[in-house]
């Protein structure tokens, strides 16, 4: 089929050769786009790293060719310097892992200094992670880092299960919408709400960042979890609770996503949890994602995000689809 | 197209898949696992590891997931070849044990998963008259292939430390060149009857009395902090490889952070990342009780 249409065309002019192709609809005779959009910015591939497990992008950059991915997104930065929770961290589930880093990280004013000139380097998109104790610390972030070339949007943590006050903005609607009323005149960049799945209802907090001014969702972050040693009686991490991430998580954040892709139609929504393989990002592209983030497979895994992009435009091509739109949402409940 | 030419802090590690080529009991704990692997042999110096998965490469199997730090114990890059001498410490090494018999019987996928080489390894410390490796349990392996590339001058003495006689590594497995190995068991079926660091005492009061040794110090953490004080004590130079529960093995994490005195010149934090910074250090940057100073 492809031949023949191929020869069909030979002797047209190309702008109409263009033009009848793209009245075909799901068909793809190049190589399928696989750009998405997220608000203002245009991601070169639907796969991105999670913040928290990709540093600031160049420590993975030795087996990882960035320009695979749509966006990095960087570890959760704090206005002041965090030295982090006590040791140990993290603990090891079934199919998951727990972590209570505690959102350590080197502080704004070290991060313009020292992160920014090296993230100014990487060939792909850059999302800051934004985590803030009030609605100022996240606006100075947002405000400081705007004018800066580098960044190309801000991706606001509300939903850190790890802090004191952490989840405030992450379980109530009404001050997760104040924070993005207050977030959008410090940027015309990206802001990206990124949702904690430790609520009652995720599709009312969605609703609330999207009437705030945030132009785009992505969930989850980790669920709340804990371990215990039972020779000591004592937790697996210092902090008692932690967050969890990996595979186990995955049922939780396909039904987090399809709910605030329901709840916001139009928005687009960058689904995390548990990613594995491209099977599990279909997964999260047919429930409404239209990008999706890998977090803990990058330590087991980095590869992943290599692979990736070539094997979800194989996957197109058998679909015969030209590009993302047919695959996102097209889940039949 | 390589970015990390135009990057400053990346290293020079790999991702791979390895096959592995022998897997051998050399005591009733340690396992002598021999890998094909030439470019990451290539590059292994003492004291760095690699992450290995204790599973074959299947998505549908994700138990445990995250990969186990192993500390290599020689490299041979001639013949392509790594081997770790892997220390039986919990469920994802007895699962590597067997992932690796399955594979060598044939009944599954031979290659693991693997990225590396990790670290900062180990360097001789200068200004010393000799030099003495103390290990035991999962420090064996990198003080072995310390001592077997060593080219500085001065004695050399490797204490290993174990519980009883079944437990310590066969000594062809441990033998470097030069080296004076000295046997602990803390019931005395072998060698020197005591720990780690009451065989260190015994050799620096004995033998090496009156000399400058440097000490190189991997294992049990109560191990190294007591010879870290040891060292400190009598003024000597000392190294400590140290461990702790890993995920990433590269430095974005954090879940494998020690305390230090002095910011990091790169995040102005007092912690640093043992896979990423370490795992060598000097005990006397350290906080708490590596070095007996608190941090500021
Ligand atoms: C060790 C670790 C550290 C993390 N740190 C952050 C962080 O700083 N900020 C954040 O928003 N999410 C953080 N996350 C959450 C991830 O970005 C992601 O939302 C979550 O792990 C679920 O995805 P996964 O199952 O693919 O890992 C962290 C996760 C892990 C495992």
């Amino acid at each position: 089929m492809v031949g023949a249409e191929r020869k069909g065309v030979k002797h047209k002019p190309p702008a109409l050769r263009r033009l009848r192709r793209d009245r075909l609809p799901g068909y793809a005779a190049r190589m399928p786009d696989l750009t998405s959009r997220l608000g203002n910015l245009t991601l070169a591939t639907p796969f991105m790293a999670a913040s928290g497990t990709f540093g600031y992008g160049s420590e993975y950059a030795p087996i990882v060719d960035l320009a695979n991915l749509g966006a990095v997104v960087t570890k959760s930065l704090s206005v002041a310097p965090r030295e982090g929770n006590p040791t140990p961290r993290i603990w090891e589930t079934s199919a998951g892992m727990l972590n209570a880093i505690g959102l350590e990280n080197c502080g704004l004013d070290v991060f313009i200094e020292k992160k920014v000139p090296e993230l100014a380097k990487l060939p792909t998109k850059v999302l800051v992670n934004v985590v803030g104790n009030s609605i100022e610390e996240y606006a100075e972030i947002c405000t400081r880092l705007d004018p800066i070339e580098a960044v190309d949007g801000f991706e606001i943590n509300i939903s850190c299960p790890n802090v004191k006050h952490g989840c405030r903005f992450a379980s109530d609607a009404a001050d997760c919408e104040r924070l993005f009323k207050a977030l959008k005149p410090t940027t015309k960049k990206l802001l990206l709400a990124k949702l904690s799945p430790n609520v009652t209802d995720v599709a009312e907090i969605a609703r609330a960042a999207v009437e705030g001014g945030a132009q785009a969702l992505s969930l989850i972050n980790t669920l709340l979890g804990m371990a215990v040693d039972v020779k000591t009686r004592r937790p697996r991490i210092a902090n008692v609770t932690g967050g969890l991430s990996g595979p186990a998580i995955k049922p939780v954040a396909l039904r987090c996503v399809w709910q605030a892709a329901r709840a916001c139609p139009g928005v687009p929504v960058v689904g995390i949890g548990g990613i594995r393989s491209l099977e599990d990002a279909l997964e999260f592209f047919m429930v409404g994602a239209c990008a999706v983030q890998v977090g803990t497979t990058n330590y087991l895994d980095p590869d992943l995000l290599n692979r990736l992009p070539g094997e979800l435009d194989a996957w197109l091509k058998a679909e015969g689809y030209a590009d993302l739109k047919p695959l996102v949402g097209s889940f039949k409940a | 197209m390589n970015y990390a030419a135009c990057i400053a802090a990346p290293k020079d590690f790999l991702q791979r898949r390895a096959e592995p080529l022998a897997q051998e009991a050399v005591s009733s704990r340690y396992f002598l696992l021999t890998l094909r692997e030439p470019e990451i042999a290539r590059r292994a110096r003492p004291g760095q590891f690699v992450m290995l998965a204790c599973r074959p490469d299947d998505p549908a199997s994700c138990d445990p997931l995250l990969p186990r730090p192993l500390a290599v114990l020689d490299a041979d890059p001639a013949a392509g070849t790594l081997a770790l001498l892997y220390f039986q410490a919990g469920r994802g090494t007895a699962l590597l044990h067997r992932t690796v018999s399955d594979a060598l019987a044939g009944r599954s996928g031979a290659a693991l998963r693997i990225i590396g080489p990790l670290g900062n390894g180990f360097t001789a410390l200068e200004k010393v008259d000799a030099h003495i490796g103390v290990g035991g349990g999962s420090g064996v392996a990198p003080l072995v292939f310390f001592f077997r590339r060593l080219k500085a001058q001065g004695e050399r003495h490797l204490i290993l430390a174990a519980r009883s006689a079944e437990q310590l590594a066969r000594a062809d497995c441990v033998a470097a060149p030069q080296t004076a190995l000295h046997e602990a068991t803390d019931d005395g079926t072998r060698g020197f009857r005591g720990n780690a660091v009451g065989a260190l005492a015994a050799l620096l009061d004995g033998p090496l009395a009156g000399r400058k040794p440097g000490l190189y110090v991997a294992g049990p953490e109560p191990m190294m902090e007591a010879a870290a004080l040891v060292a400190r004590q009598r003024g000597l130079p000392c190294r400590v490889s140290l461990e702790a529960r890993m995920a990433c093995g590269v430095g974005v994490c954090r879940s494998c952070v020690v305390e230090a005195l002095t910011p990091h010149a790169h995040s102005g934090l007092y912690r640093r990342a043992i896979c990423q910074d370490g795992p060598v250090f000097d005990p006397a940057e350290l906080a708490g009780v590596w070095s007996g100073v608190a941090r500021p």
